[in-house]
């Protein structure tokens, strides 16, 4: 018996469907029960409703997050509640076509869990008891959505008492549980009564989860004395570089999709599970081009060095919401150790992901917790320029990294505007950390980078998604630096 | 009256490295040798309160002399020991390749036993070696540099330059082997306004004290105010600050090294009176590429500008156009909470390190290069001596400089105040040329051996004699000419062919640590 608890995480959960695309679609892994906590029960509502994991995957793609948020003047005023699922029950579920009968008959063993504030215990819903209010009841977080009133029973969001209902799993007599987990547990403490709320959440369902996990190994370890038989417990653990809540445009999410098709990949690879790769290489596709210029002059081998290139987006849309944000690079570096002015024959570069990391795993009792480890607090970039010099024709290869770690706007400004170089002989794809030719740093100053604001162009069908296009990668290099050095204002930036 | 005046064999103006060099090998060959020195002597007295007189215009007393002249603001030292006593003891030699504009018989290979004297005289070491470390660390300066250039791929151009200091024991004074006193550095970061506890091996440490005990004889605070031939020799009057007295001494042999605009004004103001100088006077003044910029920011941390001697390390960069040294700076910690503002006392200086060293306010870097070397010195008003500095021709060589400036501070994380982009006028501590040694009166102004042509018996022995930027701190340079046209002068007025300063045949190699490739 194989049980999947849909951790809830608010906007997080956009991770949760890239997790689906391949557990499911792509790997053909099968749940004999699901149960959904909170921002879950999005994801197995839709389960019900007939939906693939792919399928699910692509409806996060298309969502626009201010659709589903509705501010609520009177629940304001009242104290209640500070937005309402209005948005979602108006605008999201009907584009999603969800169906009540079809979930109401859906095969799949459903557990949704909530908490019953009259009876002051967690209660579960199956899928043939759902309807519309049951699952806004689900996702109806206290102090942001009002609690929702079903036969005179008071009922809300289960986070606050437990995020993943292992105790549901258990009765339905899994022996093995595999959890989603995208409440943050970044040991970071924010100011701000924001902040304060959503660290209450993660102190409230990380605690929650381990003292559950720690019961697991307790019952294998002491012969099976809490739950009459050994269960085995997986934990996919990723930070996810959204807010819960506070996100106003798309393209955040969609890289949250994005990074939980990657994440889940990685952890198959790492599992030697057999999956088939569903392409959404063009499913961002905006035909809008862009095209920068990025002057930066330092030092090569202490020689002066100026760098002049040029970048293009080939497609802003596939961009800003793949999470891959490659550019092509073409120009020319100029430095005595280049012998003057060398062109760039064929170049790339990825702007502004996430520090790698790599998983982290710990197997301990049965209970198998692994974390991706990418860190979205932490930016690279890496230019891979193949260069040719002019005069003897030699081929070098120029890598510059920058990396925007410091929390600080000072700091990681002067970070993006920072790039050390490392010059390696011979045309290659990536650094293999190889002693280098030379090497040195290159940077611009603010003139340089309002030249290159006021220098940025756009083509694409018409104009209005080409101010698009060049708004999106503004947002994307905004929020990318909000990420490293704004924390304290916003646990990840809005846009 | 006639009868009255002083005649010596050698009168020598100015006691800088020239004078001092000159003055002591001539006097140990055996000659009469007088010095004329505007300054006095200081002895663990420089200024330090803003109330101090810190300029020798204030009754010929402070050690800076400070000229805004055309394009170039110059800072000069008056004082026994010149320019030694303000420096910042950092001892370069002139690579192969930066000769191509010396007259005849000058090359390195020539000069690099000259080289070692000097470096013998002047106990050099480089602030790295051991025994230099044997009382206080490397300062941070140092390191922060040497990872500010390895960042900038320059690691390999950055090098510890030789320093003449005593880095024996701080807390206990001693005499040295010329009989002077000093003490071991207390790294406290006053080399440029003076070392009070006699820390630097500056001319008053040695070469002056030799000289002295080799019979010479050193008036300060007596200012050379007029040359003239008279007879077979030269008469030269100067007046004693300390008395208000002008006096007259003729000489058989005048030796001019009252520095390099010093020297020049001389010669401009009295030269008809010495003969048909060439025309080229004037010409060919250097401020050796000099560029100052100070950073501003959180310097502090780290570098600290106020611990350790002035200057410990060194980047060079030739790209082969352009070729300079940068160098951090330590300056002077400043004590503005008391009420007569100035440089902190001396008697809060730790004489060993201890857990919170001062530190300073604010950080300066420096470059040094071969610029163009095509100032001219001019008489300007009331006998006043300027400079015209063709900034404009200068401008690529001063941007490759301001560049890296630019660059180092980067990668520090400081904000480059660059005061003389701003003014388009460079600070220069090291003034060369303006009687620059040549083949012929043509090109130049005096002989390789210093000789003024067309004024036999009158030598420039100091930085005016210099042809062209040394692109390094010039004066191990300047030393080294005077090293050796010392000797070539004293052969011939001693008339001993294989005549040799003492010191030189014990003289070990020194070698130099600039990085050439
Ligand atoms: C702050 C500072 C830091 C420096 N740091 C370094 C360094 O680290 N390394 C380096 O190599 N160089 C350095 N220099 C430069 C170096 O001091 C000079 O290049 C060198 O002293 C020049 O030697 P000189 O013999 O030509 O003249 P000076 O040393 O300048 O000597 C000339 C002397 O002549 C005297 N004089 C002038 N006119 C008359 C007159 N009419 N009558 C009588 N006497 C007169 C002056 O008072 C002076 O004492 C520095 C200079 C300064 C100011
Ligand atoms: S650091 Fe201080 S003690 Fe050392 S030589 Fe310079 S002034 Fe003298």
């Amino acid at each position: 018996m194989r049980s999947l608890l849909l951790a809830g995480g608010g906007l997080k959960v956009a991770f949760q469907a890239g997790v689906l695309q391949v557990w499911l679609s792509e790997a053909g892994l099968q749940f004999d029960h699901v149960d959904a906590c909170s921002g879950g029960a999005f994801n197995l509502a839709l389960l019900c409703d007939g939906r693939s994991g792919i399928e699910i995957a692509d409806l996060w793609r298309q969502l626009r997050p201010l659709d589903g948020v509705s501010i609520s003047l009177g629940g304001l005023l009242r104290g209640e509640s500070l937005v309402t699922m209005k948005g979602y029950r108006d605008k999201v579920f009907p584009s999603w076509d969800m169906s009540w009968p079809r979930i109401n008959a859906s095969a799949i063993d459903a557990t949704f869990t909530v908490h019953d504030r009259t009876t002051g215990k967690r209660q579960v819903f199956t899928a043939a008891q759902m309807d519309e209010e049951k699952l806004v009841a689900t996702l109806s977080q206290a102090v942001w959505f009002p609690p929702v009133t079903i036969d005179a029973n008071l009922y809300t969001d289960a986070v606050f008492d437990t995020d993943a209902n292992i105790d549901v799993a258990v009765q339905k007599d899994a022996d093995e549980i595999w959890v989603v987990w995208t409440v943050s547990t970044r040991p970071e403490w924010m100011p701000g009564i924001l902040a304060q709320f959503f660290h209450a959440l993660e102190v409230s369902a990380n605690g929650t989860l381990q003292s559950d996990l720690d019961r697991i190994r307790f019952n294998n370890g002491k012969e099976q004395v809490l739950f009459e038989k050994e269960v085995k417990a997986e934990v996919l653990r990723a930070e996810v570089g959204t807010h819960y809540l506070a996100l106003l445009n798309g393209d955040r999410l969609h890289r949250a999709v994005e990074a939980g098709v990657r994440a889940a990949r990685s952890w198959c690879d790492e599992r030697g599970i057999a999956y088939t790769p569903i392409d959404r290489g063009d499913f961002y596709d905006s035909g809008v081009e862009l095209r920068f210029s990025d002057r930066l002059s330092g030092r090569i081998r202490g020689r002066r060095a100026d760098a002049e290139l040029f970048l293009t987006v080939p497609d802003s849309g596939e961009f800003v919401n793949a999470g891959r944000q490659r550019v092509q690079v073409s120009g020319s570096v100029t430095c005595s150790v280049l012998e003057g002015r060398a062109t760039v024959e064929k170049g790339w570069a990825d702007i502004l992901l996430d520090a790698d990391g790599h998983w982290r795993t710990t197997d301990v009792g049965g209970v198998c917790e692994s974390d991706y480890g990418v860190d979205p607090t932490r930016k690279h970039m890496l230019y891979v320029l193949h260069l040719l010099t002019p005069d003897t024709r030699r081929r070098v290869t120029f890598i510059g990294t920058k990396t925007l770690t410091t929390p600080t706007v000072r700091g990681v400004a002067r970070e993006a505007m920072t790039m050390s170089v490392r010059i390696l002989d011979g045309w290659v794809e990536s650094d293999d950390g190889s002693e280098p030719l030379c090497a040195g740093l290159l940077w611009m100053g603010f003139l340089d980078v309002a030249r290159q604001l006021v220098g940025a162009r756009a083509s694409g069908p018409d104009l209005a998604s080409e101010l698009g296009g060049l708004a999106r990668y503004g947002a994307l290099f905004a929020g990318s630096l909000w990420d490293v050095a704004a924390r304290r204002v916003l646990t990840y930036a809005p846009f | 009256m006639d009868g009255d005046v002083e005649r010596r064999q050698v009168v020598v103006v100015g006691s800088g490295f020239g004078g001092a060099v000159t003055a002591c090998r001539l006097a140990q060959a055996g000659c009469d040798v007088l010095v004329l020195e505007r300054g006095r002597w200081f002895c663990g007295d420089f200024p330090r309160k803003v109330t101090d007189p810190w300029l020798w215009q204030q009754d010929a007393n402070g050690p800076f002399d400070v000229r805004l002249t055309g394009g170039v603001t110059v800072v000069l030292a008056a004082g026994v020991g010149g320019g030694s006593l303000l420096y910042s003891n950092v001892h370069l030699r002139v690579p192969d390749d930066g000769f191509g504009r010396w007259p005849r018989g000058w090359s390195r290979r020539d000069l690099d036993p000259y080289y070692d004297l000097v470096a013998a005289m002047l106990d050099l070491r480089r602030a790295d070696e051991p025994e230099a470390q044997r009382y206080w660390p490397l300062p941070g300066r140092a390191d922060v540099l040497r990872e500010a250039a390895t960042t900038l791929g320059a690691g390999a151009d950055v090098f510890h330059p030789p320093l003449a200091l005593n880095f024996g024991d701080p807390s206990t004074p001693a005499v040295n082997r010329f009989g002077a006193t000093q003490s071991g550095c207390r790294h406290c970061g006053k080399c440029s306004v003076g070392c009070n506890v006699g820390a630097k091996n500056s001319l008053d440490k040695n070469y002056l004290p030799l000289a002295i005990s080799a019979g010479a004889e050193v008036r300060a605070r007596c200012e050379v105010t007029g040359l003239a031939r008279s007879g077979g020799g030269y008469r030269v009057e100067y007046r004693d600050h300390g008395t208000d007295t002008d006096h007259v001494v003729v000489t058989e042999i005048l030796v001019l090294a009252a520095g390099s605009l010093g020297t020049t004004g001389l010669l401009l103001e009295h030269g008809r009176r010495l003969g048909r100088l060439s025309s080229r006077l004037g010409e060919h003044y250097s401020p050796n590429g000099d560029y100052l910029v100070t950073a501003l920011g959180r310097i502090d941390d780290e570098w600290q500008p106020g611990v350790g001697p002035a200057i410990s390390t060194a980047v060079l960069s030739d790209d082969g156009e352009t070729w300079f040294l940068v160098q951090d700076g330590g300056i002077p910690p400043l004590d503005v909470f008391r009420s007569d503002v100035g440089v902190r006392p001396d008697r809060d200086d730790p004489a060993l390190p201890t857990a919170d060293v001062g530190e300073g306010y604010l950080g300066v870097l420096l470059a040094m290069g071969r610029d163009s070397g095509t100032g001219t010195v001019r008489r300007g008003w009331c006998g006043s001596v300027g400079v015209r500095w063709p900034w404009l021709a200068n401008r690529p060589f001063y941007d490759a400089e301001r560049d890296y400036l630019g660059d180092i501070n980067h990668v520090l994380d400081e904000v480059q105040f660059d005061l003389a982009y701003l003014t388009r006028r460079p600070v220069s501590v090291h003034s060369l040329g303006g009687a620059v040694m040549a083949n012929s009166p043509r090109y130049g102004v005096v002989d390789g051996c210093g000789e003024v042509f067309g004024a036999p018996g009158v030598f420039v022995v100091d930085g005016a004699a210099i042809p062209a930027a040394t692109g390094v701190n010039p004066s191990h340079t300047i030393a080294a000419v005077a090293e050796r046209n010392a000797e070539r002068l004293a052969r011939r007025l001693s008339g001993r062919a294989t005549w040799e300063a003492p010191e030189k045949a014990g003289a070990p190699r020194y070698d130099d640590p600039l990085p050439v490739p």
